[in-house]
């Protein structure tokens, strides 16, 4: 009944123009900021802070978390028009939404992103209403060892990202985890391969990477290509999929929104893992499992489906217990504070309006963004009619301008170029490249969590601990099962 | 973990040495499968990357679970898988390397955005992107003069507004206008 009664009271503190017109805001800027290279969630949600200081702090928050899960969608508009994936998480919505586009069905690709965001999103939240403090408490318990375990299960998606060639998917995602040990070593405080460059103390940074492998790759092979006719794309269509379309990939978007949930609740997991994971489940038990990478519409809702509910799982420690599990929540707890306000237990009990609007704030904002989504998707189709001899040029200087926004440094630009230059190698030879991401993004995870898990209580740490051992061995299930799925269908 | 000079001489002396093997072993790969020195070269590569990798690793802090435990086994890693790869082609298990398209409009571009790279540093990012745009429109043969001012103009104006005056990004504004209006 309390439940019921606070959610009322949430409710009734959205009541009124003013707090929808500032999700619609919200949702607004975090769509801009999601679709923009370099403007991570948390940079948006960061930037808008110090305009939120003189709001009530319901109304603050609001703002602030409309930004936060909105952004989030934002980054698969330039992922599936463009192949630039605004956000780290939307790097596998590009292998599905890419195609999708080439196809002249980019409707139907930033259709099923935006469905998939919103259910995502929505189960996220309800989640995060009915198990935030319990769900708080289990994620805390993790020990080393079972988030070096959750980190395998995530490396061990590779699998199913090979097209046909383990190997050299495997030798992507080795390239990754190598890129990763550049810079100071997280336990010893060793620098390692930094060559004196100041700018490698912190390794390389994962937005200009992420830019350099999948956009400016894409451009790079394009020209060489030399299709600068208006795109290589049939006929642009900004079709969204059919009610029976969606119907098929239901199971795909509920399941991708609890695997999404459950890993944005781990601190330090985060939405680009979820998307992975989510993706890797998605192929392993689809129907059509061949299609994925051609233009899957579940790989699309699998992807997005993950990182938007990853938001209401990454709320759970911060609202729950105070503790921030990803950068975003990071600069949300700094917000909170400045409203003299302290996410935890106490803040359920003493400001219940707050926690509750904040609740109904994120179900109203998802419903926001599904209605902006699907009139603006309509224009965003259009970018992909423009000449490709336009097109690519726009790319670059979004690329250029996106890697230096990271930072401000020159180095990430330079590095992007780099990346760009290996991206193309490798899609040129067969070797993807969503697994140097993932290689880069679970790269300090890994390390960190293997070597503190064996510093503390040795190798058979993994082992004896049960939530390591199921995750472990779900992890070497899933590496090997396609390979031997693989090796059958030789043999036939 | 700085490298000291003899230490530096012989990591430069031991990468001209692998690529010096890696050269040979192209020359051996072009003369009796040529249609594979592309699909040759990556794994190849890749392999003296890590090696070189190991090689400097070796300076690190030999502990228990050290600093030194990771990269070496990614590096190993990528030795063994490389192997498998390069065995393959040896064994002529795979395909032939994709067909060579206009590099040299591919090198053009590369050039143009590096000269921009560093153009940034020296005319500053709002000049420099704006050449940048309409000399790469123009290089890919797009000659609608109009659409070519307009959209370099425009671009710079975003940045200018979106990047430089809202998010506060201090973008590059060139050693020149530093030195003269700064």
């Amino acid at each position: 009944m309390d439940l019921i009664n606070n959610l009322l009271l949430g409710f009734s503190s959205l009541a009124g123009w003013q707090p929808i017109l500032i999700i619609v805001g919200g949702v607004i800027l975090g769509i801009i900021a999601g679709a923009m290279p370099g403007l991570s969630p948390s940079t948006a949600v960061a930037l808008l802070v110090p305009f939120s200081y003189t709001m009530e702090p319901a109304m603050a928050l609001i703002l602030l978390t409309s930004i936060y899960i909105a952004s989030n969608y934002g980054g698969s508009i330039t992922a599936v028009l463009i192949n630039t994936p605004g956000t780290p998480s939307a790097a596998v919505t590009t292998l599905d939404g890419y195609p999708l586009t080439l196809k002249g069905e980019a409707g139907k690709g930033l259709g099923t992103a935006l469905v998939a965001s919103t259910i995502g999103g929505a189960v996220g939240v309800l989640i995060l209403i009915l198990f935030a403090v319990p769900l708080a408490k289990i994620a805390l318990q993790f020990s080393s060892a079972d988030y070096f375990a959750l980190a395998l299960f995530g490396l061990a998606t590779v699998a199913s990202m090979g097209s046909g060639n383990i190997a050299k998917a495997l030798i992507a995602i080795l390239f990754g985890l190598l890129i990763k040990t550049i810079g100071i070593d997280p336990i010893s405080g060793v620098s390692r391969f930094t060559f004196g460059i100041d700018e490698l103390y912190d390794g390389f940074n994962l937005i200009p990477a992420l830019i350099g492998l999948f956009a400016v790759s894409v451009v790079f092979a394009k020209v060489e290509e030399w299709k600068m006719g208006p795109q290589d794309i049939v006929k642009v269509s900004n079709k969204l999929p059919s009610f029976s379309e969606f119907w098929k990939i239901k199971m795909t978007i509920l399941r991708s929104s609890v695997i999404g949930t459950i890993i944005g609740i781990f601190p330090g997991a985060g939405a680009t893992i979820a998307s992975f994971i989510s993706y890797d489940v998605a192929k392993r038990s689809s129907k059509t499992p061949e299609q994925f990478g051609k233009g899957s519409l579940e790989g699309v809702a699998a992807a997005e489906g993950a990182n938007s509910s990853s938001v209401g799982g990454a709320l759970v420690p911060l609202l729950a217990l105070g503790i921030p599990g990803s950068a975003t929540d990071a600069v949300l707890l700094g917000a909170f504070m400045l409203h003299d306000l302290n996410p935890g237990p106490l803040l359920f009990r003493d400001s219940p309006e707050i926690v509750y609007g904040i609740f109904t704030s994120l179900i109203v904002a998802n419903l926001v963004m599904l209605i902006l989504g699907l009139y603006g998707n309509r224009a965003f189709i259009k970018v992909v009619s423009v000449p490709a001899k336009i097109m690519y040029p726009m790319i670059l200087a979004i690329a250029i301008i996106g890697s230096f926004a990271v930072n401000g440094s020159l180095f990430d630009v330079a590095a992007c170029i780099g990346f760009g230059v290996v991206g193309w190698l490798f899609k040129r030879f067969g070797y993807p490249v969503a697994p140097v991401v993932l290689g880069i993004v679970l790269g300090k995870m890994i390390e960190e969590n293997y070597r503190r898990a064996v510093m503390m209580h040795g190798y058979s740490s993994f082992f004896m601990d049960k939530v390591s051992l199921v995750m472990l061995s779900l992890a070497a299930i899933s590496f090997i099962y396609p390979i031997v799925k693989q090796l059958r269908k030789k043999n036939k | 973990m700085e490298i000291n000079i003899s230490e530096g001489l012989n990591l430069a002396l031991f990468s001209l040495m692998l690529f010096f093997i890696e050269g040979i072993a192209a020359w051996w790969i072009a003369r009796n499968r040529r249609e594979t020195l592309g699909s040759f070269l990556v794994p190849a590569t890749l392999i003296v990357f890590a090696l070189i990798l190991w090689a400097i690793s070796r300076s690190f802090p030999d502990e228990d679970i050290g600093p030194i435990v990771i990269p070496q086994l990614w590096g190993t890693l990528i030795l063994i898988f490389c192997g498998y790869v390069i065995f393959t082609i040896v064994r002529r298990k795979t395909g032939v390397d994709p067909k060579t398209g206009n590099l040299k409009m591919l090198a053009v571009v590369v050039l143009l955005l590096l000269v921009y790279f560093f153009a940034m540093n020296i005319i500053g990012y709002f000049l420099s992107s704006f050449l940048f745009l309409g000399t790469l429109m123009y290089v890919l043969s797009y000659r609608n003069h109009k659409v070519i001012w307009s959209i370099s103009t425009g671009w710079v104006l975003f940045s200018y507004l979106i990047f430089y005056k809202m998010l506060y990004i201090a973008l590059p504004l060139g050693v020149i206008y530093e030195t003269f209006f700064e």
